[in-house]
Order: structure tokens, then sequence, then C-alpha cells
């Protein structure tokens, strides 16, 4: 499994696709210092008003700040808005 | 756009709590629920769903073990279950529409504008015999056959346009003082004289005259003939008919007569009125109070207000007001100056009118007599006016004269 998953990433590289397509990689779009658009997740896990925690297949992902709203959350796609202060991955 | 469309659908704002509150969250991604607006609040969230979604959520929430809690609900269709049990409002909201677009079908008002010598009751009482009438159906008017049935039963109307503008009905008249032409450009037809009188000038546009001027014609005399003779060697070889058109001025005489008693009565208004209101539908009127009216004598004066939605759209209710007014009668006698000046005042006017119709005055013999109880002014007055109308001819067919009688 390992394998593949790194013979598919050296394809990816060395053909220029997106990571996105072929890795399921997060794309993590931020407007400004109040604005973030996330794709490519699998779900919340944790969730307050001054912490995001954000599973995804490669990992987890976390934001912290202050006054977190969703302002929409489907399947691809969510958008988070609030002061940011710190984006974490682990 | 967006929050328009999620009004006419209908949302909610849900509250759920508990340790699997964020489990609850991925399930509704799962299972393609939208949410909206989550926000984190007393340990739990708030969140917006619509009311379809809403009603998948159960399973989950069963799944989750949590209750989803309802805050508030927004949109039309929770208003609408609110006015579900007042059903009179809805269905009077349903017969006002439809009762105002009936009426919208039907004509409730007619206007008449530019009539001078004939009155808009006139038109009215005429359209009225042709069965057009505040009231009947819109699509029952037929506005290009009424305006030649206008054309041709009022003399004096030179132009007629009618109109239909929301529930009313407008009828424009430009009046005349020439008759009208009511033989078409193309049909044939002779000049005939309207009254007796001296030719003092002949226009002619097409036509053979028949006179000269300074000759004397009697009424219905032929002035121009429309039957032009074709010669060729001096034979009539054959008729052609033309439409004759020319104008003919004659010297004619008119006899005027104006009589005014001495002894007349005037209404002395007092200030003294009696109002009556009331309301009409259609023809039928009511009146609030019948006041007693103690006057000896009274002239009433009724008013009407129609009521419309906007612009033109006429309804077939409004206010009527009624007036009572009282005056006494003062027998007076007119001194020989102002009779004078009163018989003068309306003969002066009476030129006036004419001359608009454009006919010259050459001599005005009118005197003004005084007997015991009457003032008299009479006289001739001497016009030169067109008289002469266009009538058709009855086409005979024209046969050249054959040597077989002989």
């Amino acid at each position: 499994m390992g394998k593949t998953k790194k013979k598919i990433k050296n394809l990816t590289q060395a053909l220029n696709i997106p990571q996105d397509v072929t890795n399921g990689a997060t794309i993590i779009t931020i407007v400004g210092k109040t604005e973030v658009i996330v794709e490519n997740y699998r779900g919340i896990i944790e969730y307050n008003d001054k912490k995001i925690k954000i599973g995804t297949r490669n990992g987890n992902i976390e934001f912290e700040g202050e006054r977190f709203l969703i302002e929409y959350y489907t399947d691809d796609e969510m958008k988070i808005s609030g002061k940011i202060c710190e984006i974490k991955y682990s | 756009m967006q929050r328009l469309i999620k009004y006419l659908k209908g949302y909610l704002i849900l509250y759920i709590k508990g340790f699997s509150a964020e489990r609850f969250l991925n399930l509704c991604i799962n299972r393609d629920i939208f949410i909206w607006d989550l926000e984190s609040c007393d340990n739990g969230f708030r969140f917006k769903v619509s009311l379809k979604d809403f009603k998948r959520l159960r399973p989950i929430a069963k799944k989750t073990k949590t209750r989803p809690k309802i805050i508030k609900k927004y949109g039309l269709p929770f208003q609408l279950h609110r006015y579900k049990h007042r059903k009179a409002y809805a269905i009077g909201l349903i017969i006002a529409i439809v009762t105002l677009y009936g009426f919208s079908l039907f004509l409730w008002n007619i206007s008449v504008t530019g009539t001078s010598i004939y009155t808009p009751e006139n038109i009215i009482q005429f359209l009225k015999e042709e069965n057009v009438y505040a009231g009947i159906k819109k699509n029952k008017i037929n506005c290009a056959e009424l305006e030649k049935k206008i054309l041709y039963n009022f003399q004096d109307v030179a132009w007629v346009s009618l109109e239909v503008s929301g529930t009313r009905l407008i009828v424009n008249i430009i009046e005349t003082n020439e008759h009208p032409d009511l033989v078409k450009d193309d049909t044939a037809c002779d000049i005939v004289s309207l009254k007796p009188g001296i030719i003092t000038k002949i226009v002619t546009r097409k036509g053979t005259p028949m006179i000269k001027i300074g000759d004397v014609v009697k009424q219905d005399d032929v002035l121009l003939s429309g039957t032009v003779n074709i010669e060729t060697d001096g034979v009539i070889t054959g008729i052609k008919y033309v439409h004759a058109d020319a104008d003919v001025y004659a010297k004619t005489v008119l006899q005027y007569t104006n009589t005014v008693p001495l002894d007349y009565e005037q209404k002395v208004y007092s200030n003294k009125k009696t109002k009556t209101y009331g309301m009409f539908f259609g023809d039928y009127k009511l009146y609030l109070f019948h006041p007693k009216i103690k006057y000896k004598n009274y002239e009433s004066e009724a008013n009407i207000k129609q009521f419309k939605l906007w612009g033109d759209y006429y309804l077939p209710i409004g206010i009527n007001t009624k007036e009572y007014i009282d005056y006494d009668i003062v027998r007076k006698t007119y001194s020989e100056e102002e009779v004078t000046f009163l018989l003068n005042d309306t003969l002066n006017k009476y030129i006036e009118t004419l001359e608009k119709k454009g006919v010259q005055i050459i001599e005005n013999n009118v005197k003004i007599t005084l007997d015991n109880k009457n003032a008299i002014a009479k006289g001739n007055l001497i016009l030169i006016e067109n008289i002469g109308y266009a009538k058709e001819i009855e086409i005979i067919e024209w046969r050249p004269p054959t040597n077989e009688s002989n």
C-alpha cells in the first residue's frame, strides 16, 4: 500500500498533475484574516468557537482563532469565518 | 436571490448538544444534507437546515443519540401553516382578486371630449341606442363600426375616435361647421344647392358647372354636374361620371326673429342648502337619508364621483351627493335699455357662431321693436355662404343614339 502511494506521488510530480486530484490532498484557501475555504476533507473532528479540527486523508488540520462560524458545510467544501490565529497540521 | 429561495422553501434553526454532535454533522454531510451558518454555543451547535432536509435528520439523530431542538422556524411554508385556520381570510382575498378581475372585463365609464354643438349626453344617449353603455362587456364594443355610425348620424362631426382604455370608453370628437361629404371620394356625384340664393363665386375642381355667377338658384338645384359628356366632332359619343368637387358661394337671406317677454321671473338664491349623501352601484342609487325639504322652490343638484383603481380603471361604484338649493321667485320687468342690450347681445352671439362656420355677413337689418308685453328683434341677415353639397348620382347606362327609330 505504501509503495503504490509513493509511486502515485512520484508519477504526479513527474507529470505535473495537481495533487488534489490524484492524492486527495486538502486545499485550503485563506481570504484575508477572516475567511477560510477548505476542500477535500473527511469531516469535522472537533468544533467550538475557538478551535476547529478537520480530518483529512493525510492527517488532521487544526485552526485556532476566535469566533469561528461555519457558513456552509457540504460534502466537498466548507467555509469558515472568524478571526484566524494559527493553522496546524498534525 | 438565494435568500429568497431559502425563504420560499423554509428553513429552521436547530440546536444540538451532546458528545457525538460532530458525528451528527459528519453524517449529515455524508447524506447530502446541506447545513449552513454553523456556530458553536453552550457546548453544542446551532445551525440552519432547510425544511426538506429536516425530515431526513430523524434517522441520523437516532443513530447518534442526539436530539435536535428547534429554536426557530423561518419561511413561507411555516407562515402559510399559521394562516391555515384563517380560511375566511383566504377566501376573501381570492374573491377580491376575482371580482376585481371580473370588473375589469366590463365597461364602467364613458367620457366624451371635444363636443360643443352636441353635449356629451347626446353622444352617450346615441351610444346607448347602439347598445353601448356603462356595464357591458368590453369585447362587445366594435370601435370602428361605432365611429362610422357616429359620423353618419351626427352631421357636424368631422372626426371621431373611440378608444377603450382600462374600464373606460373615451370618445374623442372634433366638430366641424362644414358638412362632411358623406359621399365617398371615388363615387360619382353632383353638387346640389342646400338653399336658395344668388351665386357669387364658383371654385370648380371637378365637374361641369351648370350655373354662372349671378344666377338665382332654388333649393336642390344641381349646381355642378358630375356627368361629363365625351364629344368627338360635336357629337356625344359617351358619358363619364366623375366626383364633382367645388365650392359654390351664394348670397342667401336668413330670417331672424327673437322675442323676449318684458316681464320675467328671476331666481334669487338664499344661502340655504340641504345635502344628502349616498352610494351607487351601476344604475342602482342608494341615499343614506332623505331630507325633508321645507323650501317652497328649490333646485336639486346631483354630483357623482366614481371610484377608480388607477388611471382609467373605473369601478361601477361611487359616491353621489345631492344638494337642494332654496330660491325665491322675484317678478321683474325689463327696462328698454336692458332689453335692447339683451337682444343685441344674443344677436351678436348668433352672428359670431355664423362667422365661425365660415359664413360672411354682408347685411344686417335686424330692428328691435317694443310692444306692451314683448320686445322683438326681427329682420333679415344677408349672408354669403357655401351652399353646395355632394349628392350621389344614379348611374344610368348610356347608349349612343341609334338611327333605327328614325
